[in-house]
């Protein structure tokens, strides 16, 4: 979490001050601005894994600001910070996908507001393994057909937390590949190839038939 | 008494120029009062509502989340009341600084 950034996003100066206090020992760096359009410029030359902002902001709402942002930059993890008084707006932003989270108005010292912030960097990061996980697979499938051709007694492990993706998987591998550590440990011997963060694949050596 | 408020240490520095903002936001109320722009007043309630009580000032939340409400209706009256009650807040609160628990 202490590599991840967080961008909050209000006019009111006396709010950012507050912000920057409430939050000053969270394990991730802040930035800050006052305006949709200054949140804009920092997006475009800053790696933001989550925006806060704030709904009622002269020219650009905070509505209008996550819409962008939604369809430019997706992976951008969006919380509004609103009042009661808009849940109507709220609703409808959820509803529409635009936002992630909200926390309310008043600012306080709030952990739940604390702990929404750290959920959505948690997300965030979820986020950017999946998508690693999408681009891999494509090498993935192809490294298999490779093996498959050779006749190689093969495994393939993925993280965890990327489980969905062994659905996908079993569709485009051999039938039977192991695909669990428990499935991989009948192997034996084997070697491991790394083929990113998230995907080893096993492969039980030929001489090991031998 | 609601006149009477503790603040953190660390906010002592910035309490002026809070006073100096909620200063022109009631000159600025006045002002959309006068011209009738409810969104302009609804706006500032807004504001209010979000900055008070983070500084200690909660009466300022509550002010500000009634004028917000009471744009919203297009309560003039009750606005020039609200207004009259911060003023007289803001003129009157008496801070104490504490340390921060």
């Amino acid at each position: 979490m202490i590599n991840s950034t967080v961008l909050f996003v209000d006019d009111q100066e006396e709010i950012r001050f507050l912000i920057k206090r409430m939050l000053k020992n969270e394990p991730y760096a802040m930035l800050f601005a006052s305006s949709g359009k200054e949140a804009l410029e920092i997006i475009g030359k800053t790696n933001v894994d989550v925006i806060v902002t704030d709904v009622l902001m002269p020219n650009m709402s905070g509505l209008e600001l996550l819409d962008i942002i939604k369809k430019s930059n997706p992976n951008i993890v969006r919380i509004i910070l609103s009042g009661f008084s808009q849940i109507p707006t709220l609703l409808s932003a959820i509803n529409h996908g635009k936002i992630f989270r909200y926390i309310t108005k008043p600012w306080q010292v709030d952990e739940e507001a604390k702990e929404v912030i750290r959920d959505a960097i948690e997300y965030s990061k979820l986020l950017k393994v999946n998508q690693d996980v999408n681009k891999d697979l494509i090498s993935l499938k192809e490294f298999c057909e490779f093996l498959h051709k050779r006749g190689e007694i093969f495994g393939v492990m993925v993280d965890e937390d990327v489980t969905y993706v062994h659905e996908e998987l079993k569709a485009e591998m051999p039938e039977d590949t192991p695909i669990s550590l428990e499935q991989l440990s009948g192997l034996g011997d084997v070697d491991v190839v790394i083929l990113s963060d998230h995907i080893k694949v096993y492969i039980r050596p030929k001489s090991a038939d031998s | 008494m609601k006149y009477d408020i503790e603040v953190d240490q660390d906010l002592k520095e910035f309490i002026p120029i809070f006073k100096e903002n909620r200063q022109k936001d009631i000159e600025a109320l006045k002002l959309a009062l006068a011209e009738k722009d409810q969104e302009k007043i609804q706006f500032i309630g807004h504001s209010l509502k979000g900055v008070g009580s983070g500084y200690g000032f909660v009466e300022v939340t509550n002010i500000g989340q009634v004028i917000e409400a009471k744009a919203k209706e297009n309560a003039m009256g009750d606005i020039k009341l609200l207004i009259t009650q911060l003023e007289d807040y803001m003129t009157h609160v008496k801070i104490t600084y504490v340390e921060e628990d």
